[in-house]
């Protein structure tokens, strides 16, 4: 796990450096330790804080409604005011359900979403560490939130919930196979592991032109689907289906508890919005970095990068991250839910042929030297072409549904 | 290194009681819940041996997905999820015997590796990064075991999937 030193551990070593007392070796733990605090409470926690007020204003707008207003200028301090509600709330547990799997569920969601900010670069130089295996990292540490769910799920000892662990269970098994294949298109065009070198092989070229979503629109468009899926966000989000199954494995959770899935479940859209800005966009680059060259910029450094590039970069991943969140309430607001059956089928029949092409194929390009704009044409090629497919031959929707279930209730309503 | 490490024994516990309570516990999903715990001990060992990749693959594969899909068999056979175990004489034997002939071949391999030459040759390259050594020697070096492993397991998930099929009569 060699990589330069970040802003984080040269703190550490700076602090150790003052007090000598301190035994050998504990400069980089210091410095960890002030990262992971500063990455989840000054920037993980408020922008969670601030997405919540952005989807529902967001939602409010695109419903024709004005979302949060009252507490605080815009309703700004709608969340602060909800959070500490739920702080204030009686804790309550079922009679019957299992006492201690009950309170660890929580516990095993919330870690699970927190532990990927490790090796999330938020601007040059500003990570707790870039870990060369970073990518399985991510992928390792978000697969556990699957356990939570589950565990909560069964120790509610509630139906509702119970039905929810078990489409949880068999949702995110499905999803993890696609993402992870997903993950290894922009992997293997980088030739790492390690998100740092991922953003910095995508600066390459001039402008935006390295930027990995031109080489790979279609595994783009796969992993945001996966990632959306194992998220649970609409229109996946099956697992919590108010309509049908109440909440889902959230149901019996009251006042903490339930604020830590809920801070979680944000915390992981804030997650796929930051892997998606960094795998396929280009991290903290800007369009306009070859022209502006912000890595010669003076001023006052911090860990190797000036103060100014790291906040233009951080600026930048920032903006884009929050688009792509946007992005996903835009979904959430239009979309309606998909059937398992559908669910299934996309994940198993779609994703996963798709994602293992592309493996195929970008493997043949890297075998045989192909250049890049080769594999650019033929990715365009196919998606263009198989948008042009769908417009021409609609997919058949409501084909599993028996005619006589449609017909019937239209009956009795034209009867009545 | 020499002696034992401060996390080295902690993790060591970590597996090693989940381990013994995945075992002991009567309540089947606890013991599923502690088999993950040790799955995840096992994965900080491999951290602590400098094998990241390793580790993360441990977590990714046997925390995120096996523990997952046990989980998810047992809520499918909820009914008897509270009645415990058979224990007749016979089941002591058989499963006595399965493990004492792991254990045996276990302590066999660990006796007779030669662990000092393993170690120097980690020490002798502390900062490698070893994803494109593992790369190399899973896809080039033991290109064809690991080819003959990928077969058994479609094999397996081929029968796991006509196992599962309903009979259709036509």
């Amino acid at each position: 796990m060699n990589s330069g030193d970040s802003l984080f551990q040269a703190l550490g070593r700076w602090i150790a450096h003052q007090l000598p007392f301190l035994p050998e070796g504990w400069g980089p733990m210091l410095g960890a330790i002030l990262g992971g605090l500063f990455v989840l409470l000054a920037v993980v926690m408020p922008i969670v804080t601030y997405m919540i007020w952005w989807l529902r204003k967001l939602l409010g707008w695109m419903q024709s409604r004005l979302g949060p207003q009252h507490v605080g200028w815009k309703g700004l301090l709608q969340t602060p005011a909800d959070a500490l509600k739920l702080l204030s709330k009686e804790d309550v547990i079922p009679l019957l359900a299992d006492n201690l799997v009950f309170t660890l569920a929580p516990g095993i969601v919330f870690l699970a979403a927190f532990l990927a900010w490790v090796t999330i670069p938020l601007a040059p130089g500003l990570v707790v560490k870039d870990l060369n295996i970073g990518v399985v990292y991510i992928a390792a540490v978000t697969s556990v939130t699957v356990i939570g769910i589950v565990l909560a799920g069964w120790s509610s000892n509630n139906k509702y919930a119970l039905v929810s662990a078990f489409r949880s269970a068999g949702q995110m098994v499905s999803y993890e196979v696609p993402l992870v294949l997903a993950l290894l298109g922009p992997v293997m065009l980088a030739q790492s592991l390690s998100l740092g070198k991922i953003i910095e092989a995508q600066a390459q070229l001039p402008f935006f032109l390295g930027w990995f979503w031109l080489y790979q629109p279609i595994v783009f468009l796969c992993f945001a689907a996966a990632a959306m899926a194992e998220n649970n966000v609409t229109p996946f989000d099956i697992v919590e289906a108010e309509s049908e199954i109440v909440a889902g494995f959230h149901v019996e959770y009251s006042g903490m508890k339930f604020a830590l899935f809920f801070l979680a479940e944000f915390a992981n859209t804030l997650l796929v919005g930051i892997m998606t800005a960094i795998l396929f966009f280009g991290g903290w680059h800007s369009p306009v970095d070859s022209l502006l060259r912000p890595e010669t910029w003076p001023g006052p450094q911090l860990g190797g990068v000036s103060l100014l590039h790291l906040l233009w970069g951080g600026a930048w991943l920032m903006g884009k991250t929050i688009l792509f969140i946007s992005v996903v309430f835009w979904i959430r607001a239009t979309l309606p839910r998909v059937r398992i059956d559908q669910l299934m089928d996309l994940g198993w029949k779609v994703l996963i042929p798709i994602t293992l092409a592309n493996l195929l194929v970008v493997g043949a390009a890297i075998a045989f030297g192909w250049p890049q704009w080769v594999l650019a044409a033929l990715n365009w090629g196919i998606l263009i072409g198989l948008l042009l497919l769908g417009k021409t031959k609609p997919v058949p929707q409501a084909q599993r549904i028996p005619k006589a279930a449609v017909a019937a209730p239209a009956e009795a309503t034209t009867q009545r | 290194m020499g002696q034992l490490s401060w996390p080295f024994i902690i993790l060591l516990l970590l597996t090693i009681i989940s381990a013994v309570v995945v075992v002991a516990e009567r309540n089947i999903v606890r013991a599923a819940v502690s088999l993950g715990l040790s799955f995840l001990g096992v994965a900080g060992l491999y951290l602590l041996l400098h094998a990241p990749f390793l580790a993360g693959a441990q977590v990714l594969i046997y925390v995120g997905a096996i523990t997952i899909l046990i989980l998810f068999a047992i809520m499918m056979t909820a009914q008897r999820l509270m009645r415990p175990p058979r224990r007749a004489l016979e089941t002591w034997i058989l499963s006595g015997a399965v493990a004492t002939a792991l254990f045996g071949t276990l302590a066999y391999v660990i006796i007779n590796t030669r662990w000092h030459e393993v170690d120097r040759a980690a020490q002798a390259r502390p900062d490698v990064d070893y994803v494109p050594v593992l790369a190399d020697s899973l896809l080039q070096t033991y290109l064809f075991p690991f080819e003959v492993a990928s077969v058994l397991l479609l094999v397996a998930l081929v029968g796991a999937i006509i196992l599962a099929k309903e009979e259709r009569i036509d």
